[in-house]
């Protein structure tokens, strides 16, 4: 059965659905490849002893007719800093090592009632605060693609396992790029939806007012699934689980083609600063979109440059404000990367603040505005390609008089200041074999024609997107 | 202001010389973007912007 790793959650589930596979096939298949390979990428923090009752579970509640949908008896891993009831919330830190989880976190109750299986904790940057997948404080998550390279983060495990295909999708945080980084670095599809779609609660915060939860999966139609069954399931209290989402739209998803789709391509200085190798593949899926009917607008976006120092400001402004109690009684136990990035924050005054957010008030207003004159935006995820694990030891990032890696989250922050729906799915390959992702960034709560138009992308860019990574 | 934040990172959190170095990159990376966002309310009237409420909510 080694054809099933290839298999998409949407594929897994129709073949669920007609009895031809079931979910302790799932388990067997899935746990003994975790077994084998994750020693190689270091992806999964805990895989939990109750996968295979579930999966028996599931597969008693289908053979008597009780199929819940697409996410059925699917294996779903979690990033740990998203709560499950009675396993340990690490947040990637030893401060919460022992941190027993009351409850679930409304995406995990909502993934459960749709029939998923949570199979596990992912690795991540300690605390989500970093967009490298560094954690000095773990094994190390290694990109699948290029044992050496960083696999990108802070959903580095997440990411890293899907890459591998040791489980068919996954919860990653995205305050950043957390989910669209590691997504691009290891070629697989990550979506980060727009604020507030999909519930945060029970998912340690880095900063409220940026943070956001979604999917890392094969590809945009599976984090689709994902998007419309826990928009059905979370909790109406603490959600408008239908807002500009309907559900069942999935019925004609593949249908729904754009026809004449507008795409703007900001050409400026600011969104042009990126590696040759990823112009490169940029440039080609922006041929690729243009030779099968797509309207090319180019747009100056510079003024938008702004909201990268916006993200950095609230982000730290609200990490200190969460972190001051542990900053006091546990700073020793940060690990180097972050306790130094957090503490940096301890310069900002409430003005600088409070002006970050009258800022992103205004980014939000103009950039409405600007989506009147294109469809839907695309850019490449990172300005450039993962480098080596050991560029980030201690004493390189102290050696260095710039933030290493810095330019990184240089486009995805920008949409997490704007609030809009925003997907990484895998372009092309740069020379040396690595993955290069392409972002597309919809208007605020227009999150189904984001992914739709992702699933285009993926159908005619299929030549480009068959080669996998090799750790066996 | 960075001597007071190494004296004061050094006093709060008795940072290692790495540790501390890492900071001050970040350190250098924030007043970057501060003298940024300072740079976008003397260009634009954000005065009546309210900033605890946002268009896209």
């Amino acid at each position: 059965m080694s054809s099933l790793a290839n298999l998409s959650v949407s594929e897994i589930s129709d073949l669920i659905f007609k009895k031809e596979l079931s979910p302790v096939d799932l388990f067997s298949f899935y746990s003994e490849r975790i077994n084998k390979l994750d020693s190689k990428i270091n992806s999964f923090i805990e895989i939990f002893d109750n996968w295979e009752e579930k999966a028996k579970i599931s597969e008693q509640e289908i053979s008597r007719g009780e199929y819940k949908g697409p996410l059925h008896g699917i294996p779903v891993a979690v990033k740990d800093l998203v709560d499950v009831k009675s396993k340990i919330t690490t947040a990637g830190s030893k401060i919460l090592s022992s941190n027993i989880a009351k409850s679930s976190a409304e995406i995990v109750n909502a993934l459960e009632s749709s029939g998923a299986i949570i199979i596990g904790k992912t690795e991540l940057v300690e605390f989500a605060f970093g967009p490298h997948g560094i954690n000095s404080n773990s094994k190390q998550t290694k990109n699948p693609w290029d044992l050496n390279k960083i696999p990108g983060g802070s959903s580095s495990g997440s990411a890293a396992a899907v890459s591998a295909d040791l489980v068919p999708i996954a919860i990653g945080s995205d305050t950043g790029g957390s989910i669209r980084m590691p997504a691009s670095f290891c070629g697989v599809t990550g979506f980060k939806p727009s604020y507030n779609k999909l519930s945060t609660k029970g998912v340690f915060p880095l900063s409220w007012t940026l943070d956001t939860v979604g999917p890392l999966g094969k590809n945009s139609k599976d984090c689709s699934i994902f998007v419309e069954e826990v928009c059905k399931n979370q909790n109406p209290d603490d959600q408008d689980p239908y807002r500009g989402f309907s559900t069942s739209m999935l019925d004609n998803f593949d249908s729904l083609l754009p026809v004449r789709l507008r795409i703007g391509i900001p050409n400026d200085d600011y969104f042009s600063e990126m590696d040759d190798e990823v112009r490169k593949v940029f440039n080609d899926s922006v041929e690729l979109m243009k030779s099968n009917g797509a309207e090319i607008i180019n747009v100056d976006l510079s003024w938008l440059s702004i909201a990268r120092p916006v993200n950095v400001v609230i982000t730290l402004a609200e990490a200190i404000s969460v972190h001051k109690d542990y900053l006091i009684s546990n700073y020793e136990d940060y690990t180097y990367e972050v306790i130094s990035r957090l503490v940096s924050g301890e310069g900002l005054s409430i003005n600088d603040y409070l002006s970050s957010l009258r800022v992103m008030s205004y980014i939000q207003r103009k950039m409405n505005d600007e989506f009147n004159n294109f469809d839907i935006l695309a850019c490449p995820t990172t300005p450039e390609l993962p480098g080596l694990i050991e560029e980030y030891s201690k004493e390189n990032l102290s050696a260095s008089k710039e933030v290493v890696g810095g330019r990184i989250p240089s486009f995805t922050s920008i949409f997490n200041v704007t609030r809009q729906p925003s997907l990484s799915t895998l372009a092309g390959f740069s020379s040396t074999g690595m993955p290069v992702g392409l972002m597309f960034t919809g208007r605020f709560n227009k999150d189904f024609g984001v992914l739709q138009v992702g699933n285009w992308f993926e159908k005619i860019n299929y030549n480009n997107r068959i080669e996998k990574p090799t750790i066996e | 202001m960075n001597t007071e934040i190494v004296n004061l990172l050094k006093k709060k959190y008795d940072l290692d010389d790495h540790d501390l170095e890492i900071a001050m990159t970040r350190v250098r990376e924030l007043e970057e973007a501060v003298k940024k966002i300072r740079g976008v309310e003397i260009v634009e009237d954000l005065a009546q912007l309210n900033p605890l409420k946002f268009s896209n909510e």
